[in-house]
């Protein structure tokens, strides 16, 4: 029960950052210097007058300000984003086409930055001199230090031009037949580069994250208290030390996804991967405001979406937080 | 003496502790027993050593700071726990020795249900379905005393006040009826009247079940009600043993006379919780101490004699033992 009011909750809270993501970009178009029309129509070139007449009419943009916000949210909520001038193409079904690669990339970034990450943390915490531990501080370093595109491109040179074990771009081998077991296969043949790349930077974090807190938490009274329990040391590791460990780092994997999605422009850019970081890169390039606004607004939805889902694994791990103490037992002494 | 082997055997124990200024000695050939179903307090200032006596029978001593002097021995029933590989020790850690801990608001995992913390022991040692191990957790927080114990077998720590949750760990302590159970200071982390409740079930348990207690505490009187014999550790070294009547009454040693002179009413058996006596001065620091006894800085009797040299262990009747050169008299080699 508390969970559907939590996530009530957050979605209310949700819609109220997406409400204002809609308002602020009505401000953007209107409050620019020069004509809205102009504006949404881009720089793309071309504009005849029969085109601004025609983005007139569908913002309303003859009618007082008030009347075209109601106007343009009115648009929005019926999922009527407006034409991309560059694509030709409504901005919804263009995004829509393109928001799965993303996520798959994202997601399987950031899920094998956190797997592999919590991975080498716990390894580094049982040395936390070793050279493993050394070579994540390192790396960690680095990783921070590197920028996504330039790790992209000299990944491209390794391992798809000098050592071609990995395709050199996109998603799909073009043309390729199979059936979907080798369809996936092939997709995620291509898949391999840019998730690293993306998850490059995140790995080195979280190995970093999860190793200070795999210590602190091997340090704890209740981590002596299984050892005098007689447990072995792989169950107070991996399911005592572990779980405690892995807090902190639901938390700043949800803080950072939104770093994540931007760090997915430049990825999908370099590997040519047909995603929203791409149509993100064309939009800006030929200014086609209505596209890129459309791509604010979807990306506001996806990180609320991705919040609450890192509110509830958060839940699901630790009883402490809301659910638990609200309707638990309570004793006196 | 009356038995074979006692159940526990500590045999002049002695550990260095790497610091950052080199290694120091922590505890001196600290030899001590304890019988079946027998409870030992072992009282002394904070930094005497009592902690690391305990962890040093649990095998859990801080790693790799702290080494254990070659001739030290800890037979439980006769065997060398010192000797025992890792395996072999976990057997007994939890099942025939168990130990809790000073601060119960920390010794419980947040994580997991009370009744999961109890369930795992007892799964872990004895095999068995999960079904059986939950049951058997819900008996100990009867045990324990815990109300509603088929509701609380599914709380969480958190939900428990540190009363609760110190019941909570000696229910795991003793899930798997252990023959030792070391209390390194269990209530002093709680309230006076929840203190007071701790003590009133160690107590209880212990009639049921016969498990021997090793009771830990700076403070006198809540050991004096609740054993039959007493161990004072100053600076690492034990400097008095004895029947715990007799060293209330009558105590030797000028350490524990001063322990004793700061609570009040303990002689007339009234009850106190008065906090950690004030004696002059501090326990010196284990790098501090020289050759001689580690009192000799605030003992009013100290000679030079007793900066200079250890005084022995000297037997004052059948059971009592002290270590000071005021007794010198009653000297008659003992450990
Ligand atoms: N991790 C450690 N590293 C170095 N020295 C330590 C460590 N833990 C304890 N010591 C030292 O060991 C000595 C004995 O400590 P111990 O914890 O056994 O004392 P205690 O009698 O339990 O005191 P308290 O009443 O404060 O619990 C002290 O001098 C202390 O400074
Ligand atoms: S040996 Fe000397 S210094 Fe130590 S307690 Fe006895 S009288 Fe005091
Ligand atoms: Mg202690």
């Amino acid at each position: 029960m508390a969970v559907v009011k939590l996530v009530l909750a957050r979605l209310a809270q949700g819609v109220l950052l997406v409400f204002a993501v809609v308002v602020l970009n009505f401000l953007l178009i209107h409050l620019a210097p020069g004509d809205p029309a102009q504006v949404l129509a881009g720089e793309f070139g071309g504009t005849t007058p029969q085109i601004l007449a025609q983005i007139r009419a569908t913002y309303g943009l003859n009618h007082p300000l008030w009347v075209q916000l109601l106007t343009y949210i009115g648009h929005v909520a019926r999922g009527n984003l407006g034409q991309s001038f560059y694509f030709n193409q409504p901005v919804l079904s263009l995004i829509l086409q393109r928001l799965p690669a993303t996520l798959l990339l994202v997601i399987t970034a950031q899920v094998s930055a956190i797997l592999a990450g919590t991975m080498l943390g716990v390894i580094a915490a049982r040395r936390p001199h070793g050279w493993l531990s050394q070579g994540i501080t390192v790396t960690a370093l680095i990783g921070y230090s590197t920028p996504v595109f330039w790790l992209g491109i000299m990944l491209l040179i390794a391992f798809a031009y000098l050592w071609p074990i990995f395709p050199i771009g996109s998603m799909e081998t073009i043309g390729f037949e199979g059936g979907i077991f080798h369809e996936a296969l092939n997709i995620l043949h291509h898949l391999v580069l840019p998730a690293f790349t993306l998850a490059f930077v995140y790995l080195a974090q979280y190995s970093r994250l999860s190793q200070a807190n795999m210590l602190e938490t091997l340090g704890s009274d209740y981590i002596r208290m299984a050892r005098a329990k007689g447990l072995p040391e792989w169950l107070i590791l991996y399911k005592h030390a572990l779980r405690n460990a892995l807090i902190p780092v639901v938390t700043i994997a949800g803080l950072q996804f939104s770093q994540v999605l931007a760090g997915a422009i430049l990825v999908e850019t370099v590997f040519d991967w047909p995603g929203m970081g791409q149509l993100t890169y064309e939009s800006i390039l030929r200014r086609d405001y209505p596209l890129l606004l459309g791509i604010l607004l979807i990306s506001a939805v996806v990180v609320v979406v991705v919040n609450i889902l890192t509110d509830l694994s958060y839940r699901l791990i630790d009883p402490r937080i809301g659910a638990g103490s609200v309707t638990g037992v309570g004793y006196g002494t | 003496m009356r038995e074979p082997h006692p159940l526990l055997a500590v045999d002049d124990l002695s550990i260095d502790m790497t610091v950052a200024r080199g290694t120091v000695r922590i505890l001196d050939g600290v030899s001590f027993s304890l019988a079946s179903g027998e409870t030992l307090g072992v009282v002394g200032e904070s930094g005497s050593g009592k902690t690391m006596t305990a962890l040093a029978i649990m095998r859990l001593l801080p790693q790799p700071s702290a080494r254990l002097g070659a001739e030290s021995r800890i037979l439980f029933s006769g065997k060398n726990v010192l000797k025992l590989d890792e395996r072999a020790m976990r057997r007994l850690r939890g099942r025939e020795i168990s130990m809790i801990f000073q601060d119960p608001m920390t010794a419980l995992n947040p994580l997991f249900t009370v009744g999961e913390q109890i369930a795992e022991t007892v799964r872990w040692h004895e095999g068995g379905t999960r079904a059986a191990a939950q049951a058997r957790a819900v008996d100990m927080l009867r045990a324990v005393r815990i109300p509603h114990p088929e509701r609380a077998v599914r709380s969480y720590p958190h939900q428990f006040s540190g009363g609760m949750r110190q019941r909570a760990t000696i229910a795991i302590a003793l899930a798997c009826r252990p023959k030792i159970l070391i209390a390194d200071e269990p209530t002093t982390a709680l309230d006076v009247t929840v203190q007071a409740q701790i003590f009133d079930l160690l107590e209880d348990i212990q009639e049921e079940t016969g498990t021997a207690i090793i009771l830990i505490s700076h403070n006198l009187s809540t050991i004096a009600r609740l054993t039959r014999r007493i161990m004072v550790l100053y600076g690492g070294r034990k400097v008095e043993e004895g029947p715990t009547r007799e060293i209330i009454r009558n105590p030797r040693h000028p350490y524990t006379e001063a322990l004793l002179r700061c609570v009040p009413g303990l002689r007339s058996e009234a009850e106190h919780d008065a906090e950690l006596p004030e004696i002059p001065g501090t326990v010196p620091a284990p790098e501090e101490l020289g050759g001689g006894c580690p009192f000799a800085p605030r003992c009013s009797h100290a000679a030079a004699r007793c900066r200079s040299t250890m005084p022995p262990a000297a037997a004052l009747g059948e059971k009592h033992k002290v270590a000071c050169w005021l007794h010198e008299a009653a000297q008659s080699a003992v450990t």
